[in-house]
């Protein structure tokens, strides 16, 4: 425990303040180190036991997929239900939840200042960076 | 039985005839109506403003008798109460509603809860994958500890300077949680001062990001973050808990708060609390939060030329904050040869989402195709981190 410090002149409010200021950054720079050791320790993991590495991903993608599947069912679901109106038509979505559509719409909507209820979105698809690769 | 008597008993007990005599009360009431147009009007951090306004109207409406009292200062920040800490018994038997809410914030429980719904709110990855971002949180505390500086130099005493400097880390829960138990007496004039800065964030940092940064720097674009994988975002919250809570133990209610709250948003299992934290929560203590700490807005102690003197020292605390954050943006863009964007050392105060947007919108002027926002993430939410634990490192020096 330090000792409580009851008054404090103008030079030791520099000190103070410096040193402070020190201990900041070391603690934040410390972080950053170690989130460089997790990140390569996951990486080193990965690379020596695959297997492992299937393991936690579908473990964690599990929950993901849940959501894919439950997407796809209610656009099956929603091919027999008549459109409300004033609506454009049914959106075809390829692997995004219905809360990223409504997401990504928003931000459609707001970038191109046009109220959202005047666009036509026929699909939105999530596309994976290692298809675009190939 | 004289009518006339009752009524100008009546007539003298009621509040209309001690404004007339407590005029500080009055122009307390002024200000209150003000800080409400500038909540519902102006948009000015509402969901805090409002509360804070409301408390202030409140706790200065004159009243004829002790007993009718909603808020007794006296009783949290007066000698007796210094001197042998508060009686919470007498609090609980004879305190009027905002006494009984103020436990909240005496106790420090109400920033503490705020942080587990901001974890619960906050995405680390854009940090994550970009590590370098925390120095840059770093660096944006710079206005901290100048302020503290300047507030020793202006005649505060020590406890009091290091709860107005922190007012420079644009973080209004740390600031509450700093200032109830390092200087109460200043508690409304600086939490009033934090949130009004930081609802002024896109009024104060442009200029100052424009001053300190070419347009070349602002139009420089950043290479995409890599993907962080869920375990990372796991592992960070209790790896951070761990390690800050073992190296500096102060920060542990703060900082072990936001991480819990991230927790229960990242683990996946705990859904329901983590939109409890987000929402009901969070929703529940904001209400608390802003009337007491409006309560304590009181003519005696607000109507100072200090007070005057914290809203300065907090401007100047905010805008250093802010060039220290830029000049640190502009090291780094040095050093990488160009490959970092200046204006996300700005979002480096704790405003979260506020500051990072601002960066976003500053880049997009000078290049618009130019996507500084989850860059700027980095630092915002590093920043938080940053200012708690500045907090920590104070309460520990002065606490």
């Amino acid at each position: 425990m330090l000792a409580v410090v009851e008054s404090v002149s103008i030079g030791e409010s520099f000190a103070l303040a410096g040193v402070s200021m020190s201990i900041i950054m070391a603690v934040l720079a410390s972080i950053m180190v170690l989130i460089y050791l997790m990140s390569g320790a996951f990486k080193l993991i990965d690379k020596h036991n695959p297997a492992l590495k299937a393991k936690i991903d579908a473990f964690f993608s599990k929950k993901k997929n849940n959501a894919s599947e439950e997407t796809v069912t209610v656009q099956e679901d929603n091919k027999n239900i008549a459109t409300a109106r004033g609506s454009c038509g049914n959106i075809v979505l390829n692997n995004v939840t219905d809360r990223e559509a409504a997401m990504i719409m928003a931000i459609v909507a707001d970038k191109m200042q046009t109220p959202l209820n005047e666009l036509r979105f026929k699909s939105i698809k999530l596309v994976d960076d290692k298809n675009l690769d190939k | 039985m004289d009518i006339g008597q009752i009524f100008v008993d009546l007539a003298k007990g009621s509040g209309f005839a001690q404004l007339g005599i407590q005029w500080q009360n009055a122009v307390m009431i002024i200000l209150a109506c003000f800080f409400l147009y500038l909540g519902i009007k102006k948009k000015f951090e509402p969901l805090l403003l409002v509360g804070i306004a409301f408390g202030i109207l409140l706790t200065n409406l004159p009243q004829a008798s002790d007993a009718d009292l909603i808020f007794h200062p006296e009783w949290w920040t007066g000698d007796e109460a210094v001197k042998h800490g508060v009686n919470y018994l007498n609090v609980l038997q004879h305190g009027g509603l905002l006494d009984i809410l103020y436990i909240g914030v005496k106790t420090g429980v109400y920033p503490c809860l705020i942080f587990i719904g901001v974890g619960a709110m906050t995405d680390f990855g854009p940090m994550i994958a970009n590590p370098k971002s925390l120095l840059l949180g770093a660096a944006a505390q710079l206005g901290i500890f100048t302020a503290f500086i300047l507030a020793i130099v202006f005649g505060f005493g020590p406890s009091q300077a290091a709860s107005i400097a922190i007012i420079g880390g644009a973080d209004g829960p740390t600031a509450i949680w700093l200032t109830k138990s390092l200087a109460p007496e200043l508690l409304s004039a600086i939490a009033i001062a934090a949130y009004s800065y930081m609802a002024l964030i896109p009024i104060i940092q442009p200029p100052i990001m424009r001053l300190f940064t070419t347009k070349k720097e602002r139009s420089i674009k950043m290479e995409q973050l890599r993907e962080v994988t869920k375990r990372e975002k796991i592992v960070f919250p209790i790896m951070v808990t761990i390690f800050c809570c073992l190296l500096l133990p102060s920060v542990a209610p703060l900082l072990g708060c936001l991480m819990f709250g991230n927790l229960l948003k990242e683990c996946g299992v705990t859904e329901r609390l983590s939109d409890t934290a987000q929402n009901a929560l969070m929703n529940i203590v904001t209400l608390f939060l802003g009337i007491s700490v409006g309560a304590t807005a009181q003519a005696s102690t607000f109507l100072t030329f200090d007070t005057i003197k914290i809203v300065v020292l907090g401007l100047v605390a905010f805008s250093l904050s802010t060039s220290g954050g830029l000049l640190f943006g502009k090291l780094m863009c040095w050093l990488t040869k160009g490959k970092i964007n200046p204006l996300i050392g700005a979002a480096g105060v704790s405003a979260v989402p506020m500051a990072a947007r601002v960066a976003h919108s500053e880049g997009l002027k000078a290049n618009p195709s130019n996507y500084l926002l989850m860059h700027a993430m980095g630092p915002n939410v590093a920043g938080v981190i940053g200012s708690a634990v500045a907090a920590g490192i104070l309460m520990a020096v002065f606490g």
